[in-house]
């Protein structure tokens, strides 16, 4: 008897050790694995930043454009593939978020002036001097990051194991070797130039002011501003339940039931200055579909004509969930704005507003003073690809990548069954923007 | 005999109108002693690059010109008469194809085609002028072809206009292309982050990811800002593969159309259940359910 238990203690040991063991050997083997796929990353972004330096210092002795167009061009790769790379360790973001910046916004300051160079416009004296202190700072990080990798190689030190690290709050932060030397780059970081030009990331993109101007509202006058927007002859409960705190545009935030309706909802922002709707979504289940396309955008059309928006035009549209969303542009003096968009989506069941969005014509919408075209339409249409089919143009006024406004001939054009739209720069000639247009089932989209 | 004189007065008039109206084409594209213009100017750059003539390239047909192409008509054995007529046309290369002053399509896609790649400034009118030829001998030579000014089949090839477009199938790109991949991976992040919800707060968890992607200190791609380590707790603890439902989807389509009810936010976090201690120090500019929303 007591040998039948004895064995029975053996065997089960004998099978939990197998078991723990391949646990652990299968645990090992995801670690390594998973380690391999950081050490790849670390080293390949080292190697981009070295490069990112010395494309930098080239850039100040090359003397032709076309191959400050390669250089740029390049740099503009290297970083973003840095930036990538950087941003998939496993490196507390508070520790690297500098760093991150710094390589986004070379990266994309390379890519504006790249296209500076092709349009002509050599790099100006203070762009040599800009380009010259981002070469220091690229060498610095380059410096470190290398003495980084060497001491890692020493210490045979792992990426894996900052992990544990970041998730467990008790251990010092600093104690690990990775995180000190990116602290100490992050620190250095935090003097680099502002760095303002035409592009996404450039700082002066977020301290842009909003054109939208009118007097302050209270928080008491936003319930009558939001029954009035709605303007169904229901009754409706207002809660208001909080504010958006941003300095771009402050908003109130409230939700909208409807009296004996538990289960509808309408959620509503609306702005501190001047007090307009900035966005709002209903939540309401949409039944059948029984409105046609062509009579959603005539109702969304109708809406916000009511609502004071006169002069939009419907862009495009996309059907989703039983709902219409249609982009209306601001129109004036024949000029398309693409800056002042308007969002409206309709429930194509009973034709009802279940969404609004104002934020692009409230932030750019301005009393323009549009000026005459310097490049004639039949100039532009020499720009235009002698294997497409093409339209005639009308002028738009489109926003650049850092938000600048240029006025452009829109040519819609075909080339087999693709459509696109190709904006030409009124002022320049140069070709601006391509978009290409892709006709779904559910809608328009462009791209 | 006064009749006799106003039939010859009469005939004269007439044979010298016929004449008149007739010496155009006899002597059409032929130069000689005095012509000018831009075809002149096209036989003397013709005739300086092949080291005949020594003057200035100003289109005034004057002794040296005469005395260049009679060199020429000497050297290669044609009728030395001074004047470039048909058979000292072929000899300099200069085919009437693409010579003529008068309106050619080929000539006004070649045109076009110099213009946007920077080597014709002119007008594009399809007359092929001296300023056809300079772009077109400027363009050939870049290209390693010979640069005799005629746009033939080499060089229609090297424009890319030659004739007929190519006759290859032609897969449209809408076929090529999904908004789905980006919709269904923000659907399972927002289902994975904020299934309990309200419906605003779904999107506004859409809208901080799609933020983060515009932001430098973020990663650049959606799938990217969404698998980032450390960034997400439904990504990290695996949440995210949950199959997400049709509000989730909705909130993704709604949010990836604008809408952001968040305006511009780039951090959320539960202060119920964050740990992380870096979070708190963010300013709060916003709450919606049970999340708190920061700028910076």
């Amino acid at each position: 008897m007591k040998k039948g238990v004895f064995l029975a203690l053996v065997v089960s040991c004998l099978g939990t050790g197998i078991w723990g063991y391949t646990q652990y050997q299968q645990n090992r083997e995801h670690n390594v694995f998973l380690e391999n796929q950081f050490q790849r990353m670390f080293h390949d972004m080292v190697v981009d930043v070295e490069n990112i330096q010395v494309n930098l210092s080239k850039i100040r002795v090359t003397g032709s454009p076309k191959q400050n167009v390669l250089l740029f061009s390049d740099t503009r790769y290297l970083c973003y593939d840095a930036q990538e790379k950087l941003t998939q360790l496993p490196i507390a973001h508070g520790n690297v978020s500098r760093t991150e910046k710094f390589l986004s916004q070379v990266g994309d300051l390379s890519a504006a002036l790249a296209r500076n160079n092709l349009e002509g416009k050599p790099l100006n004296q203070d762009e040599k001097k800009m380009i010259e202190e981002l070469h220091n700072y690229a060498n610095y990080l380059s410096q470190q990051l290398i003495s980084l990798q060497k001491n890692m190689a020493d210490d045979g030190m792992r990426i894996g194991e900052l992990r544990k690290k970041v998730n467990q709050q008790l251990k010092k932060a600093n104690e690990n070797m990775l995180t000190t030397s990116f602290l100490n780059i992050e620190e250095k970081m935090q003097a680099y130039p502002e760095l303002i030009y035409d592009g996404p990331f450039s700082e002066h993109t977020k301290k842009r002011k909003s054109n939208l101007r009118g007097r302050s509202v209270e928080k008491d006058e936003i319930e009558k501003i939001a029954k009035d927007f709605v303007e169904d002859g229901r009754k409706y409960e207002v809660d208001s339940i909080g504010e958006i705190g941003n300095n771009r545009m402050p908003a109130y935030l409230l939700n909208l039931k409807p009296l004996g309706n538990e289960k509808k909802l309408m959620t509503m922002a609306i702005t501190k200055t001047g007090g307009h709707v900035l966005w709002m979504l209903d939540t309401g289940k949409i039944k059948e579909v029984k409105i046609s396309e062509k009579q959603g955008i005539a109702i969304a059309q109708n809406f916000l004509s009511k609502k004071g928006y006169e002069n939009m035009i419907p862009t495009y549209s996309l059907k989703y969930d039983g709902q219409l969303l249609i982009n209306f542009a601001y129109m004036q003096d024949d000029v398309t704005m693409y800056t002042d968009l308007v969002k409206v989506k309709v429930a194509l069941d009973d034709g009802r507003i279940v969404g609004f969005e104002a934020e692009g014509y409230l932030f750019n919408h301005y009393k323009r003073n549009i000026t005459d075209p310097k490049i004639s339409i039949d100039e532009a249409k020499d720009k235009i690809n002698i294997y497409t089919e093409t339209s005639e143009p009308r002028l738009a006024i489109i926003p650049t990548e850092g938000g600048k406004e240029v006025l452009c001939y829109e040519f819609k054009t075909k080339y087999q069954e693709d459509a696109f739209l190709i904006y030409i720069n009124a002022e320049t000639g140069e070709e601006q923007k391509i978009l290409q247009i892709l006709i779904k089932d559910d809608g328009i989209l462009m791209l | 005999m006064r009749k006799v004189t106003i039939i010859t007065c009469v005939t004269l008039m007439i044979s010298f109108l016929i004449g008149n109206i007739f010496i155009d084409t006899i002597y059409a594209g032929s130069l000689s002693w005095g012509s000018r213009g831009e075809e002149v100017r096209v036989v003397q750059t013709k005739l300086k690059n092949w080291g005949y003539y020594t003057g200035n390239i100003d289109g005034a047909y004057g002794k040296k010109t005469y005395q260049a192409i009679v060199n020429f008509q000497k050297k290669n054995g044609l009728v030395v008469d001074g004047k470039v007529g048909t058979q000292t046309r072929k000899a300099l290369g200069m085919t009437t194809k693409t010579t003529t002053t008068k309106y050619n399509d080929l000539v006004k896609r070649a045109q076009q085609k110099l213009k946007q790649w920077g080597y014709y400034y002119g007008a594009v009118d399809g007359i092929y002028g001296s300023k056809t030829y300079t772009a077109v001998t400027k363009f050939q030579k870049k290209n390693g072809l010979k640069g005799d000014g005629i746009i033939g089949s080499n060089t229609k090839k090297a424009l890319g206009i030659s004739g007929k477009t190519a006759k290859e199938a032609y897969t449209p790109t809408s076929r090529g292309v999904s908004r789905n991949d980006d919709i269904s991976l923000l659907a399972m992040a927002i289902h994975g982050e904020a299934r309990g919800e309200p419906y605003v707060g779904k999107v506004a968890v859409g809208a901080v990811i799609l933020n983060r992607v515009k932001h430098p200190s973020f990663p650049n791609s959606i799938a990217s800002t969404i698998y980032q380590p450390g960034a997400f707790t439904a990504v990290d603890d695996g949440q995210i593969y949950l199959k997400p439902n049709a509000e989730s989807f909705k909130a993704a389509r709604d949010c990836l159309n604008g809408w952001d009810p968040t305006g511009g936010a780039i951090y959320y976090w539960n202060p119920a259940t964050s740990t992380s201690r870096w979070i708190w120090t963010r300013e709060v500019t916003l709450k919606i359910g049970k999340h708190w929303f920061a700028h910076e």
